[in-house]
């Protein structure tokens, strides 16, 4: 029975394939992109041009795989000219990067377009790749759907050998990698295409046949090739097995005249060899690949989960939190021991279930900074500005989500720095400065939060005339009295720009606005600071989940609120006779500091008795300490958040709802917005005197209490 | 003379095959198997004296659990065993692997096992590919 018959195929697991390839790809084209932005620093680091060739190879060796047979064929003619470039008959320069970046971006729009097929796509391609064979000066090859690209094992085959090199090659494969579909035996004879290959098995690992997992591989090789290829076409061979071996090749001792010209001078063959393969000079010890041994001692493997079952999963652990507090609830209520102890254990569980779940959503934040190696490039070049853009604390990991609504707050920061923070060329030479300016992109924990700064080192913002055009917007009265820090925040205001001219990149006053309104989503906070002709910094304090917090449960007459537990710095006591001795006014003596509060109860018009005892819990803000007077303190809380719709999608001092053990909702305070919508209620010379003694009605605040109770 | 399906059950708890093999009488001749569409890279055939392993098409990974239960069987049946290639069109490095741990453990268990046909083409060519021509000498 033919086993074709058998194997009937499956268009739903080959979409699958071509989604995994699509993800995959749209990784490497980002991988790609830093590569040859790196490159076009250190054109002469042949490690950056063999990581660029590999990337364009698995591109369009699995592109052609999974019938991506236009990508492969693009594909094919970039990898050409780095192949020229390994072998020293091109040199990398500022037109092949660019000419590269843009034909990635070719590849990134027909992986969208997964047909490829548009005609101002081809139109593009053939511009690229016309202009390409210019630099590389190969004749033209016809992009057809059908072209099989040839491999470039057979290409270094093809070119006349010089010299004849004795490799020896360690090849010990993972034990999954007949499992993930890579046969050995095809690359042993890929690379017996490449010279004359010896074949000498170790078959020590094999267990007894009983103990033998009949889908892992057992056996290694040492090989000994005789090649006039380069160390690169060598290695190429094991491109796509690189991850799941241990491969060590050995530089060969000495050259061998070439098999296939009998008789060649030795000498010959000798300084060929110290002109065509000057790698081999400076390399005395085996070159090692594979990441087998080093980074993956377990031999464990990475899966790829889509997003939506992630959230979803962790959706699931939010609900069993929820849970877990009712049986908390009723545990403590009943005497049952029993009870007791599950419910402990339970919460136990659940407390580690929750930040496990956590840990799976982190994620280094390296790919949405390395994303902005090509922007600072791009606008450095059309700025005619010189710009080196350094990334620190890349491996700094963060919830998915709030990674994935950064990429446009980042990038109008860089934007605007490049603009209008870094100045020309010319004015930084007259200040004496360096020409090559630098923005400086760091990440960085700090508590529960991450601090993402952007800084550069450009002309600074001056706050008096921050401050000028904030009074010829009508933003501030001629004579507020502000601080820097508080005139800086003023550039976050929707239309507010420095900027005289409008300009492709910014001057429009949108980005910063953008900013803050994308950070605030986030529940971050952004502080700027400035030295005039030192540089500007603008940092970007963000939490590193949104879909769980510690919170503080505090009531106030029958409505529970939820504070974040980071804000909060202790909670005190306030009598009756506290508040006659304030004499009306809404401040706290905490051991001789005077500290500002707001009562709950008359900021949400609850309309309940007084307790002869109330509780302030004091919270750290972004306009200092202020406390918060409610009922009582009920103590900590482990908070799923849950959005409260689109509705109330503009209310800002309520970051969102939970529901608690026993069944009734609790909001989610944001201490610093509510700060900000009580000051509002207020005038300025008031603010600065205390907080406000009763805001006015507000029918969000009151909806909001209405329906969660 | 006997011939078996089997069915292998692997313990992934413990990472290691049982020898714990299932047998399945075949219910009718081959004719039946094609229609049912069963597909057998590999049958095993018992004699007195000797067990006959008869490969055939396209030995791939897919195949290898099913490989490894006939030469456990035959290992177990303590017998002369001869391994016929001759209707291989491909051989892959799973198969190799547990034809050579087949005839190890016939050296150290004191049973034979031969190689018939090994001179095909394809069959030589591909143990030659991975540096195992020597495995139909090392009859056991």
């Amino acid at each position: 029975v033919s086993k074709k018959s058998t194997n009937v195929s499956n268009e739903s697991t080959i979409d699958k394939y071509k989604q995994a390839f699509q993800e995959e790809a749209r990784e490497i084209l980002v991988e790609l992109e830093s590569t040859l932005l790196e490159l076009n620093e250190h054109p002469e680091d042949s490690e950056l041009v063999g990581r660029a060739f590999r990337g364009l190879h698995t591109i369009k060796g699995s592109g052609s795989m999974f019938g991506f047979d236009e990508i492969a064929a693009f594909t094919h003619d970039i990898e050409n000219a780095f192949d020229d470039v390994r072998n020293a008959r091109l040199a990398v320069t500022s037109e092949l990067i660019d000419l590269t970046l843009e034909a990635l971006d070719e590849i990134r729009t027909m992986l969208q377009d997964a047909a490829g097929q548009s005609a101002t796509t081809k139109e593009s391609r053939t511009k690229i790749l016309d202009r390409l064979r210019g630099l590389t000066n190969r004749p033209g090859e016809v992009e057809s759907d059908t072209a099989e690209p040839p491999e470039p094992a057979q290409a270094d085959t093809l070119s006349p050998p010089e010299a004849v090199f004795e490799w020896n090659i360690h090849f010990i494969p993972g034990p999954d990698l007949l499992r993930n579909g890579t046969d050995p035996l095809l690359l042993l004879r890929e690379l017996g295409q490449l010279g004359e290959l010896q074949v000498a098995a170790d078959t020590t690992a094999l267990p007894p046949i009983h103990e033998l997992d009949p889908e892992r591989c057992y056996i290694a090789w040492q090989l000994n090739l005789k090649t006039s290829a380069s160390l690169d076409a060598i290695r190429d061979v094991f491109i796509f097995a690189e991850d799941q071996c241990e491969l060590a090749i050995e530089p060969p001792p000495a050259t061998l005249p070439a098999t296939h010209e009998e008789g060649a001078s030795e000498n010959v063959s000798a300084s060929a060899s110290l002109e065509s393969a000057p790698e081999i000079k400076a390399r005395e010890q085996p070159v090692k690949f594979g990441r087998r041994a080093e980074d993956r001692p377990d031999g464990a493997s990475n899966i790829r989960v889509p997003t939506a079952k992630l959230d979803q999963f962790v959706d699931l652990i939010g609900e069993l939190v929820t849970v877990q507090a009712r049986l908390g609830e009723i545990a403590n209520r009943g005497e049952d021991p029993d009870v007791a102890s599950v419910s402990e254990e339970v919460e136990r569980l659940t407390a580690a279930l929750r930040e496990n779940s956590m840990s799976i959503r982190m994620l280094p934040i390296r790919s949405t900074f390395e994303r902005f190696r090509r922007l600072v490039h791009d606008l450095a070049r059309d700025l005619n500005k010189e710009v080196e853009l350094t990334i620190e604390g890349a491996d700094t990991e963060l919830d998915k989500t709030v990674i994935d609504q950064l990429n446009d707050p980042l990038m109008h920061l860089i934007r605007n720095s490049m603009d209008h923070g870094i100045e020309p060329r010319a004015a930084r030479l007259a200040a004496g400065k360096p020409a090559m300016a630098t923005i400086k992109l760091s990440a960085r924990h700090s508590g529960a939060n991450v601090l993402i700064e952007v800084a550069d080192d450009g002309g600074g913002i001056h706050a008096e005339v921050v401050r000028e055009r904030a009074i010829e917007r009508g933003l501030i009265s001629t004579d507020a009295l502000l601080t820097e820090s508080e005139i800086f925040s003023l550039i976050l205001t929707p239309g507010f720009s420095t900027a005289r001219e409008i300009t492709d990149v910014s001057g429009r006053g949108v980005g910063m606005d953008v900013v803050r309104q994308r950070v605030e989503a986030l529940r971050g906070t952004i502080q700027i600071s400035s030295k005039p002709a030192l540089g500007t910094s603008v940092a970007l304090r963000l939490p590193l989940t949104l879909a769980i917090i510690d919170g503080l449960l505090v009531r106030v007459g029958q409505a529970y609120f939820v504070l974040p537990l980071a804000n909060s710095l202790e909670c005190i006591e306030l009598t009756r006779q506290d508040v006659l001795n304030s004499n009306g006014k809404h401040v706290a003596n905490v051991r001789g500091e005077i500290i500002p509060y707001i009562r709950l109860r008359d900021y949400f018009e609850i309309r309940t008795e007084r307790p002869e005892r109330e509780q302030i819990m004091i919270a750290e803000t972004e306009d200092g300490r202020c406390g918060f007077v409610v009922d009582e303190v009920l103590g900590d809380h482990q908070t799923v958040i849950k959005n409260l719709g689109h509705f109330y999608r503009h209310v800002q001092f309520i970051s969102g709802a939970t529901i608690l053990g026993n069944g009734t909702l609790a909001l989610i305070l944001d201490p610093n917005r509510v700060v900000q919508d009580a000051a509002k209620t207020v005038s300025h010379a008031a603010m600065s005197r205390s907080l406000p003694v009763r805001p006015p009605p507000g029918r969000a605040r009151e909806t909001l209490l209405l329906n969660s109770s | 003379m006997f011939k078996h399906r089997f069915r292998c059950i692997l313990n992934f708890e413990e990472r290691t095959l049982r020898s714990k093999c299932i047998f399945d009488p075949v219910l009718g001749p081959k004719d039946k198997w094609e229609v049912e569409g069963t597909y057998v890279p590999a049958t095993l055939e018992e004699n007195s004296t000797t067990c006959t392993l008869r490969l055939q098409g396209e030995m791939d990974i897919a195949d290898a659990l099913d490989l490894k239960c006939q030469l456990l069987v035959a290992l177990d049946a303590k017998k002369d065993i001869l391994v016929e290639l001759a209707g291989v069109t491909g051989l892959n490095l799973t198969t190799m692997q547990l034809l050579w741990a087949a005839v190890t453990e016939a050296s150290a268990t004191g049973s034979t096992i031969r190689f018939e046909d090994s001179t095909s083409e394809t069959v030589a060519a591909a143990l030659s590919q991975a540096g195992l021509d020597s495995l139909p000498r090392r009859q056991a």
